[in-house]
């Protein structure tokens, strides 16, 4: 890899940092909803929100960030119980934060 | 052996995050054209303009699947010879099993190194070719 290919790969990870906490907002959003109305309905979003999260966090090398995800994605499956997954909620805000506030990921 | 090229990726994923760094990676391949759609709706109408030499595919999409979608590719006969390969974090035995089934070439599993993506579709672009000369 060349350095000018590594800055670039490195940039992709910064605009993803810059991403992560409004994709947090959206599992919040999605799991506050859920968790008042009880609608089926919005359980789907909560779900994808999170997969998604579990995924691409660990693709960018934010191992942490990607386990605490993990941890709410096998709680969505099937079933979601209120008091683990606020816990897993807002241990995933914490890594968020964390990574947030000045950890640089290093390339994986 | 004369390998075809592998010029044209067709990249099926929802999620835009991974969508950026797929493209990212693939980039990286002089000769090497994505194109990229969000659906399996989208896919099969794509498939059709850009005649990809491979469908790198989300098994988890919105509406139709990644398993419904290669199957609809798989019955339209000017798509059903381009192979697939699944990129996904379903990877049950029951899951493998079924996108076997359905005529896949492999599955990437989800997380994946972005750096080493290229390398990998292309040696399955190589296996694939020559499991064909064989036969």
């Amino acid at each position: 890899m060349s350095p000018s290919e590594a800055v670039t790969e490195q940039d992709l990870r910064v605009a993803y940092l810059g991403r992560l906490p409004g994709r947090l907002h959206a599992i919040e959003e999605a799991w506050t909803k859920f968790a008042r109305d009880r609608e089926p309905a919005d359980f789907e979003p909560l779900k994808m929100h999170v997969h998604r999260l579990a995924g691409s966090a660990a693709t960018y090398g934010l191992a942490e960030v990607s386990a605490k995800a993990r941890d709410l994605d096998r709680l969505t499956q099937p079933i979601v119980a209120v008091g683990p997954f606020t816990e897993c909620l807002a241990a995933l805000r914490d890594a968020i934060d964390r990574v947030s506030q000045g950890e640089t990921p290093s390339p994986s | 052996l004369n390998l075809p090229p592998l010029n044209r990726v067709l990249l099926v994923e929802d999620d835009p995050d991974i969508l950026q760094i797929v493209e990212f990676a693939l980039a990286r391949v002089k000769k090497l054209s994505v194109e990229t759609c969000r659906t399996g709706a989208e896919a099969l109408e794509r498939a059709e303009r850009f005649a990809p030499d491979l469908i790198l595919l989300d098994a988890m999409l919105p509406g139709m699947d990644g398993p419904s979608t290669l199957l609809e590719l798989r019955k339209n006969p000017r798509l059903s010879a381009i192979p697939a390969v699944f990129m996904t974090a379903k990877i049950q035995p029951q899951d493998i099993a079924q996108y076997r089934e359905l005529g896949a070439l492999d599955v990437i599993p989800k997380p994946f190194q972005p750096s080493e993506l290229a390398g990998t579709l292309f040696d399955l672009w190589s296996a694939h070719h020559e499991q064909h000369v064989a036969e």
